[in-house]
Parts: C-alpha cells; sequence; structure tokens
C-alpha cells in the first residue's frame, strides 16, 4: 500500500489552452515545490473551467481530506473564497495583496508601485500617450495595476487609455486594436502572451517598434526574450515567490498565525521594444 | 443506425477527420469534405459518430462567402481525458490532459523507482486512484495511462524496472489501455498534439534533459524505428575524434550540449563555479547557471551559448537528413534558458539548412518544457484513442 500523499492544492480557473500559454505559473509550481518536495509535501494543481467549478473543488477536497492546504490566486474584491476555506476549514494562503485577504496569510507583490514604475519609464523616455492592456478587471491585482498606473500617468501628465484582456492571445489582438484608435506611443501588457499578441498587430498596422511604438511585457519569460524585437518587461523572480508562497504554507499547515509575506522586488529589463 | 462505412471512408478516415478538424481548431463540413478528399456524405457520416461519441461538437457558425452561414466543427476538450506518469530518478510526474492536449490536473510525488522500488506496479496503481480521486476525475472518461521513462543506454538495458511487465499489471488492474514511451519521443507527440500542427507537416522536437533526444511525428504518427529507439540525437557525433561517449562512440553532442555536459564544464571553470553554487544535482546546478546566462552573467551565458552551438549543428544534420519544416525545444533544460538555444538554433538553421531557400525551418520554444514528457504521454492516450490506427506501443 502506498502511505497517503500530503499535499497542497492550488486550483486554477481559466482555459486550460491559456494555462500551457503563460510561462507564469509554471515558474510559480516549480518555486512552490522546491520548497514543498523535500518536505514530503506534493502540490496538486487542477485546472477547472469557472469560478463555481473552483469552489466546489475545495468543498470536495476538504470533505474528503484530499489536501492539508490551499493557495489562493486571481482573487476578486469581496471574493467567496475567503469564507469557504475558513467554513472549510481548510489552511490557505493568498497570493495577492493583503487588502482582499481578510485575515488569511498573503504573499504580496506590491502591484500598484510597479504599475507606476512601468508608466515612470515610459514618461521618461518621452511617451505622452500611453495604453495599458490589462488582465481581467475582476481580479483585484489588475484594478492596483490599472489604479497605479492612472496615478502615475495623472503625476506626470501622461495620458493613459486602457483596454482589457483575458491574457490569450487572440484577446491581446483584440485590446490592441482598441487602443491603436488613442494612438499610443506606448504599450504596457499585463502579461507576456498578450504582449507578442501586440507586436504581431502592431506588424500588421505597418508600426515599428519601438520606433513608432514601445511594448513593455508584464513578467518577464523566454517567450519575451525569444520575441523580435527582444521584449522589455517587468521581471519578477516568480519561482522565488513561488518558494515564499511554500514556505507561507507550511507555517499555515503548522497552525502559525497570519502574515503578510513580502515578494521580492521587481525590475525593469530593458530590451529593445522599448526607446 | 447510420450506415457507417462506405469504401472510401473507413477508420483511417476518421482518424484524419479528428486530425483536421484539431489542427484547424474550428471547420465547417464542407471544408473538411475539400481538406480531406472524402466525399460529402461520409464527412456527414463521420460528424455525426464523433458528435455522438462526444469527441467533437458544434461551435456555433460562421459567415460563409457562399450564402448561408456554416455550422463549425471543434474538438470537445472536456469530454475524455488522458494520462500521464513521467518516471524520474526520485519523483513521479503526473499529468491529466483534456482532449485538446491542455493539462487539466498535475502532481509531482516522491517516488523510488530503484533497487528499493519494491511492487512498483502497484504503487503506479495507487498513485493512479489518488490523482484522479484528488482531480475528481471519473474513471470512465479517462482514455488510458502512458508511462515515460528516458532510454537506457546500450548495455543498461535491464538495468532499470521492467518496465513491459509494469505495464501488463497496470493494463490489467487498471483494466484500460497502458502504453510505454520514451520521454523525447512522447515530448514530441504532446507537442505536436497541442500545438495543432498538422499533419502534413515534417515535425520534429528536440528534448534536453540529463540527455539528449529528439522526436519526429510524420503525416500525424510518431516515427518509432525498429525497436523505437529512433530519435537518438543525442549519439550523433559532431566530431569523428572527439570526446568519448559511453555509447561506444565518439563526440556525440550529448557529452557536448546536455545538462550534464554544460554542468560538468562549468564546474571545472574555477571563476563560475566560485561564483555560482553549483553543488548538488546536476539539474538543480544547470538550473542555477541557466538563470545566471539569461540574467546577464556573461561567463554563464557564453558557456550555454556554446553548448547551444554545438546542439546546432547536430540539429542541422537531423534537418537535412529528414528535410523537417518546424521544430519545437523542449525539456527540463530550456526551461529558464531556452531563448539562448532558439536563438542559436535559428541562426544556424537559416545559415545552413539545405532547404532554407525551399522553405521556412520554424524553431519553436516549448510552453512548458518541464512536464513535455508527461503531457506527451498523457497526448499520446488522446491521440491513441480519438485518432486511432495512428500509433502503436513499445509494448
Ligand atoms: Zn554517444
Amino acid at each position: 500500500m502506498a502511505e497517503a500523499q500530503r499535499r497542497v492544492g492550488l486550483v486554477l480557473a481559466r482555459a486550460s489552452r491559456v494555462l500551457g500559454e503563460e510561462p507564469f505559473y509554471h515558474e510559480f509550481i516549480e518555486g512552490l515545490e522546491r520548497v514543498l518536495t523535500p518536505t514530503g509535501v506534493s502540490v496538486l494543481v487542477k485546472v477547472v473551467t469557472d469560478r463555481e467549478a473552483e469552489n466546489e473543488s475545495y468543498e470536495r477536497w476538504a470533505e474528503h481530506k484530499r489536501v492539508s492546504g490551499v493557495i489562493l490566486v486571481d482573487l476578486s474584491p469581496d471574493d467567496d473564497r475567503v469564507e469557504l476555506v475558513k467554513r472549510l476549514e481548510l489552511p490557505a494562503v493568498v497570493l495577492g495583496a493583503p487588502s482582499t485577504a481578510f485575515g488569511l496569510p498573503t504573499v504580496w507583490t506590491d502591484d500598484t508601485d510597479y504599475a507606476r514604475e512601468a508608466i515612470r519609464f515610459l514618461a521618461d523616455r518621452g511617451h505622452r500617450v500611453v495604453g495599458q492592456l490589462s488582465g481581467p478587471l475582476s481580479f483585484v491585482h489588475t484594478r492596483l495595476r490599472r489604479d497605479g498606473a492612472q496615478a502615475e500617468a495623472e503625476t506626470l501628465g501622461v495620458s493613459l487609455i486602457q483596454a482589457e484582456g483575458d491574457y490569450s492571445y487572440e484577446s491581446g489582438r483584440a485590446a490592441t486594436v482598441e487602443l491603436l484608435a488613442g494612438k499610443p506611443t506606448a504599450i504596457v501588457c499585463d502579461n507576456d502572451v498578450m504582449a507578442l499578441a501586440v507586436l504581431d498587430t502592431l506588424r500588421e498596422h505597418d508600426l515599428a517598434v519601438p520606433g513608432d511604438v514601445s511594448v513593455v511585457a508584464w513578467d518577464d519569460s523566454g517567450l519575451c526574450q525569444l520575441a523580435v524585437p527582444a521584449l522589455s518587461a517587468i521581471s519578477h523572480d516568480v519561482v522565488r515567490i513561488g518558494e515564499i508562497a511554500a514556505k507561507a504554507m507550511l507555517d499555515a499547515m503548522a497552525g502559525e498565525p497570519p502574515a503578510v509575506y513580502q515578494a521580492p522586488p521587481a525590475h525593469i529589463v530593458a530590451r529593445d521594444s522599448t526607446t | 443506425m447510420a450506415r457507417r462505412e462506405t469504401p472510401a471512408a473507413g477508420p483511417g478516415s476518421r482518424a484524419l477527420v479528428v486530425d483536421v478538424i484539431r489542427s484547424a481548431r474550428s471547420i465547417s463540413r464542407v471544408e473538411l469534405a475539400e481538406v480531406t478528399g472524402l466525399t460529402q456524405p461520409s464527412i456527414s457520416n463521420i460528424v455525426r459518430v464523433l458528435i455522438d461519441d462526444g469527441v467533437i461538437h458544434e461551435t456555433g457558425s460562421a459567415d460563409s462567402t457562399r450564402g448561408k452561414p456554416r455550422i463549425l466543427l471543434s474538438i470537445n476538450p472536456y469530454s475524455r481525458f488522458g494520462m500521464g506518469f513521467h518516471l524520474g530518478a526520485e519523483t513521479l510526474t503526473c499529468v491529466a490532459v483534456d482532449l485538446t492536449g491542455g493539462v487539466v490536473g498535475r502532481e509531482v510525488v516522491p517516488l523510488a523507482t530503484g533497487e528499493n522500488g519494491g511492487d512498483l506496479a502497484g504503487r503506479l496503481v495507487a498513485r493512479f486512484a489518488d490523482f484522479t480521486d484528488g482531480l475528481d476525475l471519473p474513471v470512465n472518461r479517462i482514455e488510458g495511462l502512458a508511462i515515460v521513462a528516458p532510454t537506457a543506454r546500450p548495455g543498461f538495458e535491464s538495468a532499470g524496472p521492467d518496465l513491459a511487465a509494469v505495464r501488463a499489471e497496470l493494463a490489467d488492474r487498471l483494466r484500460m489501455p497502458v502504453l510505454v514511451e520514451n520521454d523525447a519521443a512522447a515530448a514530441a507527440l504532446g507537442e505536436f498534439w497541442s500545438r495543432r500542427v498538422s499533419r502534413e507537416q515534417a515535425f520534429g522536437s528536440v528534448y534536453l534533459s540529463t540527455g539528449i533526444g529528439a522526436g519526429l511525428v510524420f503525416s500525424g504518427a510518431l516515427f518509432r524505428g525498429a525497436s523505437f529507439d529512433a530519435g537518438e540525437l543525442g549519439h550523433l557525433s559532431i566530431r569523428y575524434d572527439g570526446r568519448p561517449c559511453p555509447c561506444g562512440n565518439q563526440g556525440c553532442v550529448e557529452r557536448y550540449a546536455s545538462m550534464a555536459a554544460v554542468v560538468e564544464d562549468a564546474r571545472q571553470d574555477p571563476e563560475l563555479a566560485g561564483r555560482l553554487t553549483l553543488d548538488g544535482s546536476v539539474s538543480s546546478a544547470y538550473d542555477v547557471i541557466a538563470r545566471a546566462a539569461v540574467s546577464g552573467d556573461p561567463q554563464a551565458f557564453a558557456l550555454i551559448d556554446r553548448a547551444a552551438t554545438h546542439l546546432a549543428v547536430a540539429v542541422a544534420s537531423m534537418v537535412n537528413l529528414l528535410d523537417l519544416g518546424r521544430l519545437v525545444l523542449t525539456g527540463p533544460a530550456v526551461a529558464s534558458a531556452g531563448s539562448i538555444y532558439a536563438r542559436r538554433l535559428r541562426s544556424h538553421l537559416a545559415r545552413t539548412a539545405h532547404a532554407r531557400n525551399r522553405h521556412p525551418i520554424a524553431v519553436e520554444l516549448s510552453a512548458q518544457p518541464r512536464d513535455a514528457a508527461s503531457i506527451g504521454a498523457a497526448a499520446l492516450m488522446v491521440q491513441a484513442a480519438i485518432a486511432p490506427g495512428h500509433t502503436t506501443s513499445a509494448h
């Protein structure tokens, strides 16, 4: 007989194809496993199509004691998952801002601040009309990035135009066309896959990068490095964020009081897609 | 009951139709007839059966240039699933994919497979139950399990676990199809399936891990050779008097470009070895070098770039031998530093590939390089189930 596997659950509510395209979660999981595997704890990743199915997963996991804890991602304002995991008495760690977690431990990247930094980076290079291609507005981190970018744009006298995508390549193309109506000279994207869609769409509109439009991606990856031109990116050490989340998870499983675990600072890697 | 087969629409036709729908993402019945060369009635029959089986579904309509709206068909992703287990040295990677090859579940658990492995089949059966329970996947919607492991070195074929026996026992106890495949071949099929590569493409993938392997997909089927040992790219020699290789040859590219070779070179460089933490396993040491290389350490970059240059010479030979049109780089070694390898391969092939003026040779980077073998294993079961007549296994 096999021994029962101690495990942490991570449910991702998105199309399986989007997960395949996005390097962020692969690196995050890699970081989780670096810390958890040596302690004999595995990470069960489950991809579901919607939030309802996500909540059902937590209910069943709790009922059958299949996981020792869960990691919650992509929180919305007043997210019902926070109450749910408390009711199910599942130890939980939130990847996101402490304001959304209502007392659960969080691993926090200061999205507001990095959005401000990206706008500053572009304003310093002379851009006065900047497009922001965000992820879904239902996510708190999307709103924090939009608010941060808006605040910094106002401070610096930059005109900011915003469009929403869902992190997929197709949504990136549609949102780029929307943004181009406002004639931006730079576009900041919430992930690398949408940034690639921006590059392709600009090419089809005969706009040169960075000559006519500069492009910055959120999340650095092999895709950013290989893009033509290579994409400037807001680079997080995502593996490290995963390691910190794993530490937070082990603390939560041990019954430690909730804390805010600060993620390491990000920085902008300037490559060929910005002037 | 609809009448099934006309002479022109045998089982191979069903596989062909599924494969065309998969690679097109969505397509109308009229276009299916045009692309496959099958008659309109044959297409209608095959499509009806596929819809009844839940393999495909109608996904709305698009405007047609011919006046009336066309109903589009696409793969129905969540109706069935394939499972893949990748046996590592100390861990087991478990993956479940849907019919499009998209990952719906993943877990890595500790598992000793060596002499202390004991009842390996029994432990895999337990893991299978544990994993599918955790994902709430109904067993009657699982098409089968494929197990992947690295190919054994010549002379060491009997060293690892007896996978043929494990396979037979698993098939018996799980009551579903079970296959065994090598990691590089499985990874190629997975990339082929999930990237929607069309069966017209001469497709290959390069799998970089502790060793180097390749997988080849021609006309939609994995190419396996006489003993399921095709794709030993790592033992393609790039130097007749080069470094000796345990396989018996000299100058094998694996001795210059594998993770193990890069780590060995780095550890012999006193400055690099002093600056980076290179103790620990080959894969963790390699990861340190790869991360340094992409974050601006010029020496680490030079080391990986040199490995990539060696690899490019071997890959150009493979591309020329087989006239490949599309290549994907995958495997754990390209997870961090894949862009360095891809750039080298692209520039080398653009300069040296024999067919470079006849067609482009696309070089892409896997989106899930660490899990490529287990994802590919699971995709193999999906292909065997919904596009059968297309794949045979080593056992
Ligand atoms: Zn050799």
